[in-house]
């Protein structure tokens, strides 16, 4: 056997391209090109105020979420029933799509000329807890569901024998398993709202409602305070990183398996279930109608910059994609995706907030003078990086099947890598593969917050370019570019899901 | 001959040594409860496992170290023996060269292989639309294919039904008398071939192994000196 091993020569290397990007974003952070006043200088009331608003409106959030969630996901768990993978697919909606489109829809919803005005205005803090419910409770649903679908059937039928009513089963069974999956669901969707930085930039409405991604965003943009950046971004990462020490290393696993387990469901949904799939449909599709709704109330009219807009945010769409299904094929060689640290290196990229790296790496390139040359590369790579996460477990899966398969004929038969390559891997995970392109494309399309942080005045992508029509008050304009970017997002799904079925297949 | 001498190794921490021989065109049957080293030595002698220490040997010349598909054995495993999202021609033709490629000679031994093995018709089909006894007949002629001199059987027809389980047997024997070829062959089903066994090598533990004729074999268990776990008839 030779001794040079190039599928672990890969595997190390996209470790090392990512630890290496964790340590150029530190060293932004460290080297950030700051004048300004001394350090103590920041640690004043404003400071506070951002730090409380962050924490504040992100345990709200995750609660409000959380309670919203419980009797969907107990309805759901009652009993697997036929058609409930599509149910799950709508629960995946909102995460994949952009995070924009709920934004408008929320405004459209709640907003003065919404279908269900609220007293006052949608912008605040109000707007900003229904956008993070919007966006959070359908990943609680999902979480929850999955957690109680664990029940071994065993019990349900002790129950049954031993004859304990719904209420008795929901104290006994369901009750206890709630209670401790809701600690971990809680802690990941507080993160999650407390790193959220398009929904509380666009629905904050002023000053007064900044979270510390916010309050970075204004400090490189209008300020043009890169220590201010640096000692907010280092703040917020600090905050994470104490949250997912306290999550536990157990809570991280189980947040890893929620791939939908294939059931085999027995029969229709009971009534009970009906009503919480219609509700829970109408609660998720509502911000998608009212957007729709709002699209249409007048004829199309495409702003100037939409070809640009567009071709900007293809390229960056499948350059990142690209990038991150090679760099999630190198997380799963077999030398690598068996250590517990790869995965602890895979969940600390989906949760160190995508703001923090991008201010480092930002900061390294100002310090360095890139700045300008820099907007591509970072915006492909950093999005490369935020998908990674996402897709590397369905590929990590179908490559260790086809390994366990076929490992030994292969070596038998004396194939190359190249052969190995085109004879085996190549065939049984090229379904997957266009899954996961597919995917890390609709959420790359789908960013704001990295594209608007790193990018010049002349960068512009679909959702930017929604975001400007909305700050200059096109709101009917913002909700047809948006409808746009929505349908291009919905064929790609579209694919992925093609793709899959022709796996299952 | 193939020679085994002294054949050390661990495997989830188990100690294993083999020591025997086996003369050319003979068939070896490999008998032992589960977890006594018999897929093992296997994967030892066509070099999917490095062991410690040791030699084996093939016609007087160390396989040691050449790579799994240099050696001189061609293995069958219990299972995924055929790539089931290829053609059972491609499947095949992977056999006679990794990259696909044959020329006419090799093309036309194929054809044959595939006539002679009754799959000639089923060669554009894919081997999870087989019957279980149509993927053994295409393992077995890419192995035939292949002209090893010596064949290593792990059980691959353990999952069978009794008929299915001869028709390999008969197969196995069709291609040891006509190409001469040596036969290792790990089973729990020692009742159904003693007839055609010549030897039969007994797993009593990790490192204590009998290396008996098939006679002297027979009458040690007639006699009640040995009882065999790990065999069914």
């Amino acid at each position: 056997m030779s001794t040079f091993r190039p599928s672990l020569a890969f595997g190390r290397l996209g470790t090392f391209v990512l630890w290496l990007t964790l340590a150029l974003a530190a060293l932004g952070m460290a080297l950030h090109p700051g004048q300004g006043g001394g350090w103590s200088s920041y640690f004043d009331g404003w400071l506070v105020r951002i730090l409380w608003f962050s924490i504040y409106q992100a345990l709200l959030s995750a609660l409000l979420s959380l309670v919203l969630a419980w009797p969907f996901a107990l309805a759901l768990a009652y009993r697997p029933f036929r058609g409930q993978w599509l149910v799950a697919g709508f629960l995946n909606l909102a995460f994949v799509l952009p995070v924009l489109a709920v934004v408008l829809g929320i405004v459209f919803l709640f907003g003065r000329q919404g279908w269900l005005p609220l007293q006052g205005t949608v912008y605040g803090l109000k707007g900003i807890l229904l956008a993070h419910v919007a966006l959070n409770f359908p990943f609680a649903v999902r979480l929850l569901w999955e957690r109680l679908g664990q029940i071994p059937d065993h019990q349900h039928r002790l129950a049954q024998v031993l004859g304990l009513n719904a209420w008795q089963r929901f104290r006994r069974l369901q009750g206890p398993l709630m209670a401790v999956a809701s600690g971990p669901v809680f802690v990941v969707i507080a993160l999650l709202c407390f790193s959220s930085f398009t929904v509380v930039l666009t629905l904050g409405g002023g000053p007064a409602n900044t979270n510390l991604e916010v309050a970075v965003f204004q400090a490189l943009k209008y300020d043009f305070d890169a220590r201010a950046a640096a000692l907010y971004a280092l703040i917020h990462g600090a905050i994470a990183f104490t949250a997912i020490a306290l999550l536990g290393r157990g809570a991280v696993l189980s947040m890893e398996s929620a791939q939908p387990r294939r059931q085999n469901a027995r029969g229709w949904p009971t009534l009970v279930q009906w009503l919480a799939i219609v509700l829970l449909l109408v609660l998720l599709l509502a911000p998608y109608l009212a957007l729709i709704n709002r699209a249409l109330a007048a004829s199309w009219q495409w702003p100037s910059r939409l070809p640009q807009a567009l071709q900007t945010s293809l390229i960056i769409a499948f350059c990142s994609a690209a990038l991150s299904v090679l760099l999630a094929l190198s997380r799963c060689m077999p030398s690598i995706a068996d250590h517990a640290s790869a995965r602890w290196l895979n969940f600390g990229v989906l949760v160190i907030p995508a703001m923090v790296m991008t201010t480092g790496l930002f900061l390294l390139c100002l310090r360095l003078g890139w700045a300008r040359q820099a907007t591509w590369p970072l915006v492909i790579w950093i999005n490369a990086l935020m998908a990674m996460p996402l897709i590397v477990q369905p590929l990590t899966a179908r490559s260790q099947v086809a390994r366990a398969q076929y490992q030994r004929l292969i070596r038998v038969l004396g194939f190359s890598v190249f052969q190995a390559i085109r004879w085996v891997y190549w065939p049984l995970l090229r379904p997957v593969l266009i899954w996961a392109l597919a995917l890390a494309a609709v959420l790359s399309l789908g960013d704001m917050g990295v594209a608007a942080l790193v990018g010049q005045v002349d960068f512009v992508t679909l959702p930017l370019l929604v975001f400007q029509t909305m700050g200059s008050y096109q709101m009917t304009l913002a909700a047809q570019i948006m409808v746009l970017l929505l349908a291009l997002c919905a064929f790609l799904l579209f694919l992925a899901e093609w793709a899959r079925g022709a796996l299952r297949a | 001959m193939l020679e085994v001498k002294n054949v050390k190794s661990r495997w989830a921490d188990q100690p294993f040594h083999w020591h025997f021989q086996v003369k050319p065109g003979d068939l070896l049957a490999i008998v032992g409860t589960s977890g006594v080293g018999k897929s093992t030595l296997l994967n030892v002698l066509c070099g999917l496992h490095k062991p410690d220490s040791g030699d084996v040997q093939w016609q007087g010349d160390s396989v040691m170290a050449l790579p799994a598909h240099r050696r001189p054995f061609g293995m069958l495993f219990q299972s995924h023996n055929l790539f089931d999202h290829l053609s059972v021609e491609v499947n095949l033709a992977l056999g006679l060269n990794p990259s696909g490629r044959l020329t006419e000679a090799q093309r036309q031994a194929l054809l044959q292989a595939a006539e002679r093995f009754g799959i000639a018709g089923l060669l554009t089909r894919k081997p999870y639309a087989l019957s279980g006894g149509q993927q053994q007949r295409v393992a077995l002629a890419r192995v035939f294919l292949q002209r090893k001199p010596v064949l290593l059987l792990d059980e691959p027809f353990s999952s069978l039904d009794p008929a299915l389980r001869q028709e390999g047997l008969d197969w196995v024997k069709d291609i040891q008398t006509s190409l001469g070829t040596t036969v290792l062959l790990v089973t729990h089903h020692l009742d159904e071939m003693v007839s055609v066994t010549d030897q039969v090598l007994l797993g009593l533990n990790g490192d204590r192994w009998l290396d008996l004729s098939v006679t002297e074999f027979e009458a040690r268990r007639q006699s009640g000196e040995l009882t065999v776990s790990g065999l069914s008839s």
